[in-house]
């Protein structure tokens, strides 16, 4: 799994390639939480190069968010491409967690 | 057509052979699969004698082709031979290769044989290649030109050793479809394969081949579906399904994720289904992994495919208490059973013989 | 087409101008001749030194001893060698067409050479030497080591402690009389005893260490040597190591190979004895051969096969002296005026014609002729045409052979007048003319073969020729073998050497030969080609040369397919007689197998020796290219025979139109190589008589004694046959191309 991060004055964009899974979690959530150094973080997870995604990512994007909200921040997702996006769906996360079509209309909400 | 009784075969100490018995007609389409090393190559070369048998008696015809008086370069003009490595003649054009044995063994005149062999190469789709050598034709073109050379000469029965072992995956199509041509045709053919789903398409009997003699046969039906005996049925299911066994804790998702991935490959199976069987499986695993508290962390996972309902079933059996994910609440969150619900059908639990089994087929879409 | 052509043309005269230039020696006769020349040093002696200061525009090469620096100033690669005086001296004496010249380059003392730091050694090593230098010692020393002449050196037994702490000494052993190792392998000379006296003074053991001259300062400096004897002090040398005081004066000098003519002393044959110690050139199995080894145990024997070649070797200084018969030396000699007689008393011996032992009869009838001829008055006819008159200019007299009658083979060597040469396409001579006037006398029809001299008497009695004559000697050793006729000629032999090497021919000097360059060409082309008609002889040999390859590799080939095919077979019976065929074959030169087939296996039969020579490069070559097939045919993948049998061909149909065409396709680079090693082996069937394209060459030589000519165009033809041979095999390479039939019919 690749990583790149782009901080930007309001927000951090997190592009993740490759597989979010049982494996890739644990790491995946240490590279973000280090680029969170408090205030009002808001993270935009560009998922365009995203294969893959399991349950384990998706308990950790969870976590994320709840810790983001819970100090005025968000997540949100964008540039979901077909499989991931079936899995995010059924597993009912779109409800949960904003979701937009590419990182310029994500960054430009608020 | 032909008859073989008590054929045996020795290399040295080593016996590959005990005791063939078989009988092929005319017109059949014989299939002859098994495991490495079982003779089923060595008994289809006994038959034009290119093997020597040690013991046994051949008949071709009502001819005994292992009496001294049988002329057998005659025998086997009659007799076409598909090799797995083509073996096409290297100094001769394809067009040439299709023309030798009728000129020089069948007394036909350069033209006929040159016309016939025309018609041949455009039968297999290589007109346009009858100029080149072998050394520029590609795998696929080569073997259908060694198909069509044996069909220049107007054989009566055509052995296939292992005719598309030796093949990339995307050429083997082009070659099978052209045998399965000839068994519409109505030619006798007896092929060495490791080709299932081939062997149960086209032919009308099937030998598997096991312990140095012929161990079962019978029509596909039986064969591929029903095997009778217990060493045909581990067989079949060997080389139908992916087995997969877990024993600890710490297993290796990247492991099974290639195996699963190979399987598909092998299927040819889309890519969206590939990707359902990874997720269902990590899910199912990840399920175990947090339920399981007990003892034993002992997961069997078996994934089949059935190529004429073009379904994908997994099958994961595990030890221990009983377990039953779907129905209790014990997990932290819903989240991997949601997402196994969603991507499955016909979901099943069974409590068999003191394991957990689950079954299921991945969704179509 | 164009590109070869014109790179054959640069290579024939790359080969052409080298050829064209004389031979020049420059000749020093004093220090300032030197200027530009090609000057011998040591490394790291003052020499070197001096001769890069002293002169600046010459070739210094520097050579790690003395002896290198001799044999190059002896072989002519340089013109002189700068080296201490009494080293100039010994080199002298031992080698009389070299001198030093008087004036030296430079005088320089000796001393011996201390480590710096050592001060308690040096000072010692100084107080004996001035001991020694007042009792006279070192006088004494000088003396007894730097003698003018040759005779031994005056040993002084010296007792040398053998307790105490080793003085170890570091010599360069190569340099007479200073340094160098005497039979028993014992250093001495100079320096050997000047050290052993150092030794005795200090109460010391000595032990020697040799190395090359300029390791010796790195040598002290390091400790491995205590004392280094002996050296010339320098200001470079004084910053690495100090010095004693002297011990001698010395002086490097120029060592020079005398000029032609020059005064100086011995190095000058003057008399039979003379040739001792000096490179005979005999002709091989001549009586000379053995008459030298024998009294002459120090000389040095070169054997010739053919008096052209010795010659050759004379005037390039490869040899001294050569042997030869009298009456031939005198022909020699009119065209070649550098060369001299030394003597013409060496050896004389009868002459005679040579028969089988068990043909008595032929020898009788050929004895009787000899008295009627000289009753009658011919022989001395003859002798005046051949012996007296210039032989060159004699005319034979008109023989037709008979039709019928018994026909006798005469068994010659083409060697020189007046006995038997080939002008003008036939033989002549006086042999010749002799044995054909017996032949008409006696009605039979003669017929001649020529070979090498040393291989008459072997053709003679394995019934290869029925008689032999070339101013053969009568000698006990070979009159076990043969028998001779009734002599008929005396034998003088005269001993040649260049005239400038003759003591007699002292101040004649031969006139030089200053033509220059194409003149000398064409009239050496005229010569060799031309006259006579010689090109005819190279034709006849180009033709024979032909015959003899095209049917050999034909003949080897069918065989070799026949060894190749026992050689594969199964059955053992057939493998194994063909295995042994292929290494025996293969293992014997195929000169010695030639020799076998002619002299041994068809000894008394009477087979044209052009057939021999068919069938021994045959079956050499059968060898060859049964393992070439062997090769080709297992290279070829079993699975082509496999689909060949199971289409329904034989073994014997696979065989040929599967595998062999695919094998073929992969040798024929191979044979056409082995083809082409086989045409020019067929240069040595001139030993068993056939006149080849190379005997061609030999017979030329033989009158004209250039070695260019004949012998370029020679190898030129023999280029151009494997040319020809390596296109038309390349041309059917391309035809049996199957891709190049492709490209033919779409």
């Amino acid at each position: 799994m690749e990583i790149t991060v782009q901080k930007e004055s309001h927000y951090v964009v997190v592009k993740a390639a490759g597989r979010l899974d049982t494996n890739t979690a644990p790491g995946f959530e240490r590279e973000c939480a280090a680029c969170l150094t408090g205030s009002k973080g808001k993270i935009i997870l560009d998922f365009s190069k995203l294969e893959y995604i399991s349950s384990a990512g998706l308990r950790c994007i969870l976590s994320m968010a709840k810790k983001l909200r819970a100090n005025g921040g968000d997540l949100v997702l964008c540039s979901l491409s077909g499989f991931v996006e079936e899995v995010i769906r059924i597993s009912g996360f779109d409800i949960f967690l904003p979701i937009f079509a590419d990182v310029a209309s994500a960054a430009h909400e608020n | 057509m032909i008859k073989v009784e008590h054929l045996s075969k020795q290399f040295g100490e080593l016996t590959v052979l005990r005791e063939v018995n078989a009988e092929i007609k005319k017109g059949e389409v014989i299939s002859i699969i098994g495991p490495s090393g079982t003779g089923k190559s060595t008994f289809l070369r006994c038959l034009n004698l290119l093997e020597m048998p040690s013991g046994g008696r051949i008949f071709i015809d009502g001819t005994d082709i292992l009496d001294k008086s049988a002329d057998v370069p005659k025998l086997r003009q009659k007799m076409g031979m598909v090799f797995q490595s083509f073996n096409l003649f290297a100094h001769l054009t394809a067009l040439e290769n299709l023309t030798i044995g009728p000129v020089k063994l069948l007394g036909r005149s350069k033209e006929q044989a040159g016309k016939k062999a025309m018609e041949l190469l455009k039968m297999v789709g290589l007109a346009e290649k009858a100029g080149s050598f072998p050394d520029e034709l590609s795998g696929g073109q080569k073997q259908r030109v060694a198909i069509a050379r044996c069909l220049a000469m107007e054989p009566e029965i055509i052995l296939f050793d292992e005719p598309t072992s030796a093949l990339d995956p995307t050429m083997v199509s082009e070659v099978l479809a052209v045998i399965r041509r000839l068994a519409k045709e109505g030619m006798t053919m007896a092929v060495v394969t490791h080709e299932m789903d081939f062997a149960r398409d086209v032919s009308n009997r099937v030998f598997y081949m096991d312990e140095g003699i012929i161990y079962e046969e019978g029509p596909p039906q039986q064969i591929f579906e029903n095997p009778q005996k217990e060493k045909t049925r581990v067989f079949i299911n060997r080389v139908r399904s992916l087995t997969y066994h877990i024993r600890n804790q710490n297993y290796d998702l990247y492991a099974i994720n290639g195996e699963i991935e190979h399987f598909c490959e092998k299927h040819v199976l889309p890519k969206t289904t590939r990707n359902k069987a990874l997720l269902l499986v990590e899910e199912l695993l990840a399920i175990f992994s947090a339920g399981q508290v007990t003892r034993q962390f002992e997961i069997d996972l078996t994934l089949s495919y059935s190529e004429k309902r073009d379904s994908l079933e997994l099958v994961a059996e595990s030890a221990g208490d009983y377990f039953n994910p779907f129905e209790e609440n014990t997990l932290p969150d819903q989240l991997g059973t949601t997402i196994i619900k969603n991507l499955s059908e016909n979901m099943e639990y069974q409590r068999v013989s003191d394991r957990n089994r689950f079954s299921m087929t991945v969704k179509k879409q | 087409m164009k590109k070869a052509a014109v790179l054959v043309f640069i290579c024939l005269m790359m080969a052409v101008i080298p050829a064209g230039c004389g031979k020049s020696e420059k000749v020093i006769t004093k220090l300032e001749d030197a200027g530009e020349a090609r000057i011998g040093v040591m490394t790291g002696t003052t020499g070197e030194q001096l001769a890069r200061a002293r002169f600046p525009n010459a070739d210094i090469k520097s050579f790690d001893d003395v002896m290198d620096a001799v044999a190059a100033l002896k072989s002519g690669q340089i013109e002189a060698v700068i080296l201490a005086y009494s080293n100039a001296m010994n080199v002298a004496k031992h080698n009389p067409e070299m001198w030093y010249l008087p004036e030296p380059v430079e005088k320089e003392d000796m001393a011996v050479g201390v480590r710096k730091g050592n001060d308690e050694l040096l000072a010692a090593v100084d107080k004996i030497i001035a001991e020694l230098k007042g009792d006279g010692t070192l006088e004494d020393m000088k003396r007894r080591w730097f003698k003018e002449d040759l005779s031994p050196y005056e040993q002084v037994d010296l007792a040398v402690p053998t307790d105490g702490a080793i003085l170890k000494i570091g010599v360069n052993a190569a340099r007479e009389p200073f340094c160098f190792t005497d039979e028993n392998g014992r250093i001495t000379g100079y320096d050997g005893e000047l050290a052993r006296r150092i030794g005795i003074k200090l109460g010391r053991p000595v032990e020697f260490s040799d190395m090359k001259f300029l390791a010796l300062i790195p040598a002290l400096q390091s400790g491995k040597v205590d004392l280094a004897i002996s050296m010339a002090p320098t200001e470079e040398r004084k910053k690495s190591i100090n010095f004693s005081q002297p011990v001698f004066a010395s002086a490097q000098v120029m060592l020079v190979k005398k000029a032609p003519g020059a005064k100086a002393n011995s190095g000058k044959m003057a008399s039979l004895d003379d040739i001792d110690g000096k490179r005979v050139a005999v002709y091989t199995g001549t009586i000379h051969d053995a008459f030298v080894a024998s009294h002459y145990p120090k000389a040095e024997i070169m054997r010739f096969d053919s008096t052209a070649d010795m010659i050759l070797a004379l005037k390039n200084r490869k040899a001294d002296v050569a042997f030869l018969d009298l009456t031939s030396a005198k022909v020699m000699l009119k065209s070649n005026p550098e060369l001299g007689i030394l003597t013409d008393e060496a050896l004389t011996r009868p002459l005679g014609v040579g028969f089988n032992k068990n043909n008595p009869a032929l020898r009788e009838r050929f004895n009787n002729y000899l008295k009627t001829a000289g009753a009658d008055g011919t022989y001395d006819e003859m002798y005046r045409r051949w012996f007296e008159n210039d032989p060159e200019k004699a005319e034979m007299p008109e023989f037709k052979n008979p039709e019928t009658g018994e026909e006798i083979v005469l068994g010659v060597a083409v060697g020189d007048l007046p006995y038997v040469a080939y002008m003008n396409g036939e033989y002549v001579g006086f042999d010749i003319e002799m044995l054909q006037r017996f032949a008409r006398h006696e009605g039979l029809r003669l017929k001649i073969m020529t070979m090498e001299f040393s291989s008459l008497v072997a053709a003679l009695a394995s019934g290869k020729v029925d008689m032999i004559a070339d101013g053969i000697a009568i000698t006990e050793e070979r009159q076990k073998q043969i028998d001779f006729s009734a002599p008929y000629m005396e034998f003088k032999t005269a001993v040649i050497a260049l005239k400038q090497n003759i003591a007699a021919y002292d101040g004649k000097e031969a006139a030089g030969t200053g033509t220059s360059f194409l003149p000398r060409i064409a009239a050496s082309f005229h010569n060799n080609i031309i006259l006579e008609n010689r090109y005819l002889l190279i034709l006849d040999g180009l033709k024979t040369t032909a015959v003899i390859s095209v049917l050999a590799t034909a003949f080897g080939t069918m065989l070799g397919g026949l060894v190749c095919f026992m050689r594969m077979s199964r059955n053992k019976a057939l493998q194994q007689p063909a295995k042994v065929y292929i290494s025996i074959l293969r293992g014997t030169p195929v000169l010695v197998l030639l020799m076998i087939i002619f002299y041994v296996v068809f000894a008394s039969v009477n087979i044209d020796p052009i057939i021999v020579a068919v069938v021994a490069f045959g079956m050499n070559f059968a060898a060859y290219v049964s393992e070439m097939f062997r090769t080709g045919i297992e290279g070829v993948d079993k699975g082509q025979t496999e689909a060949g049998i199971a289409m329904g061909f034989t073994k014997a149909q696979t065989f040929l139109y599967i595998v062999l065409p695919q094998a073929v396709r992969q040798i024929l680079p191979v044979y056409k190589g082995e083809f082409i090693s086989l045409v020019k082996m067929t240069s040595v069937v001139g030993y068993i008589a056939v006149q080849d394209l190379t005997k061609a060459s030999d017979i030329i030589r033989s009158r004209t004694f250039d070695a260019f000519f004949p012998l370029v165009m020679v190898a030129v033809l023999y280029f151009c046959i494997s040319w020809l041979l390596a296109l038309s095999l390349g041309y059917v390479e391309r035809i049996t191309d199957p891709k190049a039939r492709r490209r033919q019919v779409l």
